[in-house]
Formats: structure tokens, C-alpha cells, sequence
């Protein structure tokens, strides 16, 4: 497996998801528990770091979290694979993968379509399984249409066109990682249909905060490391390391 | 960071694959019924390991984390789920869609949210089994045995030891900001918390991304990677004991995959 970055930049990255899992954020409305500062550093990790080096760094420091803090593990061994698709997912966008990007959300919106259609056959309400993930769709689309100068953006020096390629990277690893927990939630807690209609009016609020604060980080974030020699993000220019 | 709790007991001493396959089995079994008779042994079989391997029960961990938010789902399914008995109803607006004017407890509600809220709390107990009762050498090297590549365990290492530097950078940080005369740590507020992460967030990843920078070096001038063959200081083996525990869960498994899949009542 080929990593865009030195292994020691993905045992950072790593070490960066870890911690921001357990600094809390902003409360989950109604459930007592609050979402972790990981929601909007974990996209960053890959917009820095690349698809498959930030996807390892996501399923690094998500698996060190869980050992840290076995409580946010609410989907048990596998919630690690939430921070790594979402990484994944906004890496392969800012890298200038966007067609891949744009693949793997789409397989995620089958996944959920064919879920829900069997899970929730027969429940009242069933219906809003297709246009729940009306962000999710908006976001497929902007990938493929603005996918191609998104990587561009994020390479330039311009700090308006970084802040909006970091924005819509951050937001398709975000939403992929919202679509992929939804579908844990019903797989392994039998999620009903119903309890979707109250999410329906919170979790675009919730996505697009997380995008929103990943680009006010991000974009700071990347011009100072560009400031002391190291330009992370789609134009690093990579070195050989394999593994 | 990362809790370990040392013992003598069988489950300390025990390889830490065999405590991962016994982990992976009730977690595997867990989601294999929705029976809350079932899922009761099951939990009672993990809470049996829990306290003969002694792993501490802390405050924090059960009444401000996990009981809220098995609360929380228990409540869903209570209020949410499919059901024909109704236990107790109230109105709500019949403008609300999906709900028919009415907010309703139901008995297929309540079991199923007794079900779930076991197979919460069996998901997020069957982990600790293995990271609180095992060394962090013994389960890196045991897991490079199952196949997982020794850079990915390095790179696992080397996670946890910045992980430890990176939180005295958080501290120091606040403090440095603090010292500026910058109070938003204090301040309540989502628009306000947002802004007292970028001062902290941004230094200590850039700390990150440096200490990294220099790391890269080092390991490079010490030719990492240039070898496949490892040996190491830590070896874990099974033994006797391992394989006998280790039958044991499969046959367990085995005979309740059998019983929880209905074959035999």
C-alpha cells in the first residue's frame, strides 16, 4: 500500500484524531451525549495526509480512542471505521481523486437505500428513507461537478479558494461518515424509521457545522504549515514509503 | 492514557489472541439475537470476566457516560419502534409526520429497548476484556502475528507516545493563551467553544506534523523498513492454557450460535 506521506506524518495525524476524540465539541440534542472535537478534525487529517494515509491515520487514532475511552465505542471494534471513511472519503476528494470520492459516497447511499428497504419494510414512516439523505445527494453532486478544482483550490495560495476546497472536502468525509453511522445505528440497534424524522432537521445543521469548523481550522492550519516548510494537502510532493 | 489494569489472574495470563477471539465471539453473538433472555446471559457472562479479571467499574465511565446514553436508547425504542400494544400514549400535533397525532410507548417498544440497551452495553464492556487485561507490547506483537504489518503496529506506538506529548502541548498552550489575556475556554456558548479550539488546535497539530518531520529522519537514518524479518523482545506464545480456553470459546460459540439461531428450543 502505497501512503502519500512519510509513516511518521500518519503516526501524527494519528496521534492528532486520538486526542480530538475525546475533547467534547457540542451536544447530541436529547441523547446526553456530545460529539467529539474528532468530527471536524478527522476530515482535516485527510485533507492534509491524503486518502490512504489519512485513512490509516483516521483508523489509528479512532482505535486508540476506543481504547482511551471504551464508552464512545458505542458500535463496539467497528467504530473505528467511521473516522476512517470519513478521512477516506474527504483525502480522496482533496487529492484530486474526486471520481473515486464521488464512487465511494454513492455506494454508501445504496448501501443505505438497500438497507432501509429491507430493515424497515412494513414500518410507518418507512417512506423518508428516500429523501433523508438529501444532503448526502447535494454533496455527490458538488463533488462531481466542482470535484475537478477542488484539489486546485486547496493548492493554491489564495485563501478564499483554499477555504472553499477545504470546505467541500471536509463535507463529503463528514457526510460519508454520518450515512455510514446511520446505517451501523440500524443495522445493530434496529434504528426505526420514525426516529429519523426528528434527525432529518438536525444532522444538515450538525454536517455542515463540522464543515464549517474544519475550513476555520484547516485553513489556518495549512498556510502555517506551508510557513515552516511543510506543504501537506494535494501539493506535497511525495516521497517513497511502502509498506 | 490507554488503562491497563495488571493481575494474576487466567485473563491476564492469557495470549491476547485468545482474548480476542473471545471478545470477537460475544460480540458476534450479541447481534445474532434480540432476545433479552439471551442477551442477558450474554452480559452476564461478560460481567463474570469483568470482575474476575478485576477491571474497575469507575464512576465516570458508567453513570455520566454510558448510562445516559443507553437511556438514550432505550428511549428510542420505547417511543420509536413498531408495536401493536400500546403501554401509554400521548398527543402530539397531528401536523408532525409519521406519528398519526399520537407519541406512543409500546410493549414490542419496551422489549426490544431492554434488548438493545443489553446489547449496548455487551458491545462497548467486550473490549475492555482485552486492551484493560493486556500489555500494549503483548498486543501489538500479537496482533503483528495475526498479520497485521509491523509498520502499522509502529505506527500504533508511536501514536500513543505523541498522544502523551501532544496533551502537555494542549495544556501548555492554555495556558499560554490564558496568559494573553484570552478567556473563551470559560465561555459558554457552540459560536464561542469554536473559537477557543482554534488557538489550541492549530498550534498543537503543527507541533504534530514537526515532531513527525524530525521522526522521519531518524527512523530513516536507522533504515526502518529495510528488513522484513523482525525478531522481538516480546514474544507471545500460546500455551496449554491458551488452546484449552481457546476450544472452549469456539465450542461456546458454536453451541450458542446453535441455540440463538433457533435450531434447538
Amino acid at each position: 500500500m502505497k501512503l502519500e506521506v512519510p509513516i511518521s506524518y500518519v503516526a501524527a495525524g494519528a496521534a492528532i484524531v486520538a486526542l480530538a476524540s475525546y475533547i467534547p465539541a457540542f451536544p447530541v440534542i436529547g441523547s446526553g451525549a456530545t460529539m467529539s472535537a474528532g468530527m471536524f478534525i478527522t476530515p482535516l487529517i485527510g485533507i492534509l495526509l491524503g486518502p490512504i494515509s489519512g485513512m490509516l491515520a483516521a483508523a489509528i487514532g479512532g482505535l486508540i480512542g476506543e481504547f482511551i475511552a471504551p464508552y464512545i465505542a458505542v458500535f463496539g471494534p467497528l467504530t473505528f471505521l467511521l473516522p476512517t471513511t470519513c478521512a477516506f472519503v474527504a483525502g480522496l476528494v482533496a487529492f484530486g481523486r474526486w471520481k473515486e470520492g464521488a464512487s465511494a459516497e454513492a455506494i454508501l447511499l445504496a448501501v443505505w437505500y438497500i438497507l432501509t428497504s429491507i430493515w424497515w419494510q412494513g414500518q410507518e414512516g418507512a417512506e423518508i428513507r428516500w429523501y433523508f439523505p438529501f444532503l448526502h445527494i447535494i454533496t455527490l453532486i458538488l463533488v462531481i461537478v466542482i470535484g475537478p478544482r477542488i484539489s486546485e483550490w486547496i493548492a493554491t495560495r489564495d485563501k478564499k479558494k483554499i477555504a472553499l476546497g477545504i470546505f467541500l472536502a471536509a463535507l463529503a468525509g463528514t457526510i460519508s461518515q454520518h450515512l455510514l453511522g446511520n446505517a451501523f445505528f440500524i443495522a445493530m440497534y434496529s434504528g426505526p424509521a420514525k426516529v429519523f424524522a426528528v434527525v432529518l432537521f438536525v444532522y444538515p445543521i450538525e454536517r455542515l457545522l463540522a464543515a464549517t469548523i474544519a475550513t476555520i481550522i484547516g485553513v489556518p492550519l495549512l498556510l502555517g504549515l506551508r510557513k515552516i516548510g511543510m506543504e501537506l494537502g494535494p501539493s506535497y510532493k511525495p516521497v517513497s514509503s511502502t509498506f | 492514557m490507554i488503562r491497563y489494569y495488571s493481575g494474576d489472574t487466567l485473563i491476564h495470563k492469557l495470549d491476547p489472541r485468545v482474548k480476542i477471539a473471545l471478545s470477537t465471539s460475544l460480540f458476534l453473538l450479541a447481534f445474532l439475537t434480540r432476545d433479552p433472555l439471551r442477551l442477558s446471559f450474554l452480559l452476564t457472562v461478560v460481567l463474570m470476566i469483568w470482575f474476575y479479571a478485576r477491571i474497575p467499574f469507575s464512576e465516570n465511565f458508567f453513570l455520566k457516560t454510558l448510562i445516559p446514553i443507553a437511556l438514550f436508547t432505550f428511549l428510542i425504542q420505547l417511543l420509536f419502534y413498531p408495536g401493536k400494544v400500546i403501554l401509554v400514549s400521548v398527543k402530539i400535533p397531528s401536523w408532525i409526520p409519521y406519528f398519526g397525532g399520537m407519541l406512543a410507548a409500546t410493549q414490542e417498544g419496551l422489549i426490544n429497548g431492554i434488548s438493545m440497551v443489553l446489547r449496548l452495553f455487551i458491545v462497548i464492556m467486550v473490549m475492555p476484556i482485552v486492551t484493560m487485561t493486556t500489555r500494549l507490547e503483548r498486543l501489538l506483537n500479537s496482533m503483528v502475528k495475526l498479520g497485521l504489518p509491523y509498520e502499522l503496529a509502529f505506527t500504533l506506538t508511536t501514536s500513543i507516545n505523541l498522544l502523551s506529548i501532544l496533551q502537555a502541548d494542549i495544556e501548555d498552550v492554555i495556558e499560554a493563551q490564558k496568559i494573553r489575556g484570552f478567556r473563551g475556554f470559560d465561555e459558554r456558548g457552540i459560536i464561542k467553544k469554536i473559537k477557543a479550539y482554534v488557538p489550541i488546535i492549530i498550534p498543537v497539530a503543527m507541533e504534530g506534523f514537526m515532531i513527525a518531520r524530525q521522526m522521519e529522519v531518524a527512523i530513516k537514518s536507522r533504515a526502518f523498513g529495510a528488513s522484513n524479518r523482525r525478531t522481538s523482545l516480546i514474544d507471545v506464545k500460546m500455551d496449554k492454557v491458551d488452546w484449552i480456553v481457546l476450544f472452549f470459546t469456539l465450542t461456546g460459540t458454536i453451541i450458542s450460535l446453535v441455540f440463538f439461531l433457533g435450531f434447538v428450543h
